[in-house]
């Protein structure tokens, strides 16, 4: 099971990421969490990032992308640096269900096969 | 009780005057009189009334889990009533303000020359804003977003109406204007403050089992009364809006976004010179806009296929929508270029709603969609924003279990505003979702920092302390329209106030 994203089902609540966050770090704060939400606002252009173990993903509005690390990416703006140095994704270990998927509010989180 | 977990812990003290920032703790004791938010913005702006103090605060939820924890407050003097005003702030600004490491920033004095602050990490500046000044809405936020190095930094502006002084400026967030139709804008004008910009990257601690209740409240939200609606048009819709004009509107939006941990997305995003089905990124830098304020839409309403572009010119502008709205269907225009051109007109010291022959609530542009008394009292009452619309959405009273007395539903309206805007939540959400109700919301606000004596009837206690007080502070100056003006509409609009 990998956690997956429907990215069309977004709607950039941001909430995702403070879940995440709070599986890694037992507080509430945006900055330590293997996803977040990347967007270019006056575009209305967003979609998760998640960061793997061996990649990262891409939930682009038109389609998943995986990448390696390294990797060149088109559009990838100032604010998607940050994610490459943080945890990645464990799909929250030990417990019953990903926190992220928990807290989204539009299903736009869940887990595959 | 663990301020920890929902406070920062400090109040920032802005003097203009001299240039220069002080702070305060936050203490437990000023947390434990007045919970938060509005009633510790109200605490502030009394205590600092001498000085002019605009007071931008955030709620003890905001940025916390709890569902629809996005609000914050700006609280001062309407320039446009000449009375003591709150308005609320959705999207990310008062998420952002928390975490950067301020709770309350309260703004006194006035600055001889245009400036601006930048609140991160802890550190607040006071810094020239002449690169800025006389610069849009859209330049100004693009301008300090690419300063600072990062797009997640948040702004509140104002725009070239709020640097003329025109009383229909609105204080802006980011992009997409907001909920101030009290003419705030023309405040930060008169006081040299072109802009604050924050950045947070801070931390709360959380109490066990908060997250797992916030989970649940969510997922009762998500499947209650706003289950199967999405966007700004059902909200209008419901509202009684003109069916051909959200028709014209529905065709160009593209999707819908939630303001900060919210479940019901009642922000749309509408392409203008784009498809609105596009999926991939637009090559164009500036195709569309986000709508952000049911007032301003459902007054914007009859320019039909106009109204993105004139709303985008507006919002540049950093001018009140719904009142703009109101003076261009006055003067009958009708197409976007005739619109700007009547614009550019509003952009001058003094510019009111007062005087150009339309209808108006003591100054301030009333809601645009039919209504019922308990409405017109809470416009009349000038003490909150009723751009959110002044009444529930989506449902009706019935909904949240409010007797069909106009005062009583009136007193609701406003107690459930001062509510969530102490406690940090979305009021819009609240006008949305029954299952936000105050006993989940104390549940939840009593959870999250371990303090077991604030119950629903002590956070309602101070909700009324804050609609009361502020009525004490000023009653606005102007008239309601004179359709309103009747003996009974007098004496309930007493009662309201002297109620409760």
């Amino acid at each position: 099971m990998d956690l997956a994203v429907e990215s069309l089902k977004c709607t950039g609540c941001r909430i995702c990421e403070y879940a995440c966050n709070y599986h890694h770090d037992l507080d509430c704060s945006a900055i330590g969490a293997s996803l977040m939400l990347h967007r270019v606002e006056k575009k209305n252009y967003f979609g998760m990032m998640v960061k793997g173990e061996r990649n990262l993903l891409l939930a682009r509005p038109e389609g998943p992308e995986l990448v390696a690390p390294g990797a060149q990416v088109e559009g990838a703006g100032a604010s998607s640096k940050p994610i490459l140095m943080r945890a990645p994704c464990d799909r929250c270990e030990g417990e019953d269900e990903p926190f992220c998927v928990k807290a989204c509010p539009t299903g736009c989180l869940f887990m595959k096969a | 009780m663990d301020r920890g977990n929902v406070y920062m812990g400090r109040i920032l003290l802005v003097d203009l005057d001299k240039g220069s920032c002080e702070e305060e703790e936050l203490s437990e004791d000023l947390i434990e009189e007045y919970i938060g938010g509005a009633a510790i913005n109200l605490a502030l702006y009394e205590r600092f009334k001498d000085r002019d103090p605009v007071v931008l605060g955030t709620g003890l939820l905001t940025g916390t889990f709890a569902p629809a924890g996005c609000a914050g407050v700006l609280t001062g003097k309407s320039p446009v009533t000449d009375s003591v005003c709150h308005v609320p702030l959705l999207g990310q600004t008062a998420v952002e303000l928390k975490y950067s490491g301020f709770d309350f920033v309260v703004i006194l004095g006035k600055s001889e020359k245009p400036v601006r602050l930048w609140l991160h990490d802890e550190l607040a500046e006071v810094a020239g804003a002449s690169d800025v000044w006389g610069k849009d809405v859209w330049e100004t936020t693009d301008k300090l977003r690419f300063e600072h190095g990062d797009d997640y930094v948040q702004i509140l502006c104002i725009g070239p109406a709020g640097e003329k002084g025109s009383l229909l400026a609105q204080v802006s967030e980011s992009y997409w204007g907001s909920r101030d139709i009290f003419g705030l804008g023309a405040s930060l004008g008169k006081k040299k403050l072109k802009a604050i910009a924050m950045r947070g990257l801070g931390n709360l601690e959380l109490a066990e089992g908060f997250f797992d209740e916030c989970v649940q409240l969510k997922n009762e939200i998500a499947s209650g009364r706003i289950r199967g609606f999405q966007g700004l048009v059902p909200i209008l819709e419901s509202l009684g809006a003109d069916p051909g004009g959200l028709k014209a509107l529905e065709a160009r939006v593209h999707r819908n976004i939630a303001s900060f941990n919210c479940t019901y997305p009642y922000n749309s995003f509408v392409m203008i010179e784009e498809d609105p089905k596009l999926l991939k990124e637009s090559q164009k830098q500036e195709p569309g806009l986000l709508l952000t304020d049911p007032a301003g839409v459902a007054s914007l309403l009859f320019l039909k296929e106009g109204l993105p572009a004139v709303l985008r010119k507006i919002n540049r502008l950093g001018l009140e929508p719904a009142a703009c709205g109101r003076i261009l269907a006055q003067q009958g225009v009708s197409n976007v270029s005739e619109a700007e051109k009547s614009l550019a007109a509003f952009l001058v010291e003094g510019f009111s709603l007062d005087g150009q022959g339309v209808e108006n609530v003591c100054g301030v542009a009333p809601w645009a969609l039919p209504v019922h008394t308990e409405a017109r009292l809470v416009q009349a009452s000038c003490l909150f924003s009723h751009s959110l619309p002044p009444r529930p959405a989506l449902g009706s009273f019935e909904d949240f279990s409010v007797s069909q007395n106009p005062v009583e539903r009136a007193r609701w309206w406003l107690e459930r505003q001062a509510t969530c805007l102490i406690l940090g939540i979305c009021p819009l959400s609240a006008l949305l979702s029954p299952e936000l109700s105050l006993e989940k919301m104390a549940g939840l606000a009593a959870k999250a920092c371990q303090w077991d004596s604030l119950t629903e009837d002590a956070i309602l206690g101070k909700a009324r302390g804050v609609v009361r007080k502020t009525a004490v502070l000023g009653r606005p100056k102007g008239k309601v329209p004179p359709a309103w003006q009747d003996p009974e509409f007098e004496s309930f609009s007493k009662g309201l106030l002297q109620g409760g």
